[in-house]
């Protein structure tokens, strides 16, 4: 039997799931970008970050380019709770087939 | 309980979807460095300008332009010179790489690496065969086009200086295949615009290159740490 509590509730909405597979496939990436490739509003988007910013799973870097500019990279902790959450749901398909 | 696990596994089987199909949208490899570019640049262009002067004086010499065999035996070295280069270039940008997957906690051979080769083979592996087949620097043209090729076939997932890059060397090569056209028939031997070229191409393209990735680099940032 499976214990679905394993798995990371802070990474499993939908949405932030989306955040944290896009920040894990570049270094970093811009506010905009994040928006474009997600389609998400802005509100919806910045309180998703914040959350994933709160678990301690995502770094935010502001800059001045040609204009102020934000950007969001997963920290260490993220990585890991990343690979981890994978991890889990290739258990949990596993555990379904058995 | 039995449905229960059922529908956590069609979730567990959707989320995992929806992460492969995000990550292969996503994914930016770049599979030239920039400072590969630049040093590959450099050792083209000391090839090409630098290294011209031999052949030349045989090109210009037609005293020299007797025998079919000597043609090839002059043709191989031009092509050695270059295969040459291109060891080095490709050492150089393979240790880059490897520094930049250990900075990143990557594998070398990473997923992105191994979608960045398979699409390149293709057109390089024609380069190879036509470098085979073609005597001398009648090959030209067809690196040329075929490194365009390669390059441009990363478009899904290499940054747009690396598609940009490859434009050039697609277009420069139909230029000189046009060129060439006319030398159907005639001995060809290395001209020594066709060194030229593989300098302005291999050589100028990288560096300029290079000198756009560095450009576009971001100057120091603030990073808010994680609460």
């Amino acid at each position: 039997m499976f214990d679905f509590e394993k798995l990371d509730k802070t990474i499993h909405e939908k949405g932030r799931l989306g955040i944290m597979t896009l920040l894990a496939t570049r270094p970093s990436w811009a506010f905009q970008d994040l928006k474009a490739e997600l389609k998400m509003s802005d509100g919806n988007l910045v309180s998703h970050l914040r959350t994933l910013h709160q678990a301690g799973y995502v770094a935010v870097t502001k800059e001045i380019l040609d204009r102020p500019q934000t950007s969001y990279s997963l920290t260490a902790r993220g990585k890991t709770s990343f690979q981890e959450y994978i991890l889990v749901l290739e258990q949990i398909i596993r555990a379904g087939k058995q | 309980m039995q449905s229960e696990n059922m529908s956590m596994r069609s979730e567990a089987e959707e989320h995992l979807r929806v992460i492969r199909s995000l990550m292969e949208r996503a994914t930016i490899y770049r599979a030239i460095s920039a400072p590969a570019a630049l040093i590959a640049g450099l050792l083209a262009c000391v090839a090409g300008f630098g290294f011209a002067g031999e052949v030349n004086s045989l090109r210009s010499d037609p005293a020299s332009l007797v025998a079919a065999d000597e043609y090839y035996t002059r043709d191989f070295t031009f092509q050695l010179k270059w295969l040459a280069v291109l060891a080095a270039a490709s050492a150089v940008n393979f240790w880059f790489l490897a520094r930049d997957a250990r900075r990143r906690g990557d594998p070398f051979v990473s997923p992105a690496m191994r979608m960045a080769l398979k699409a390149m083979l293709p057109p390089l592996l024609c380069g190879a065969v036509f470098a085979w087949i073609r005597p001398g620097s009648a090959v030209v043209p067809f690196w040329l086009v075929f490194y365009g090729l390669a390059l441009l076939s990363t478009a899904h997932f290499a940054p747009p200086s690396l598609t940009r890059l490859g434009w050039p060397f697609l277009l420069t090569g139909f230029a000189v295949l046009l060129r060439h056209a006319y030398d159907f028939g005639v001995p060809i031997l290395a001209a020594p615009w066709d060194d030229y070229t593989m300098a302005a191409t291999f050589g100028i393209f990288h560096i300029i290159y290079a000198a756009c990735v560095w450009a576009k680099e971001k100057p120091a940032t603030e990073v808010v740490p994680a609460t």
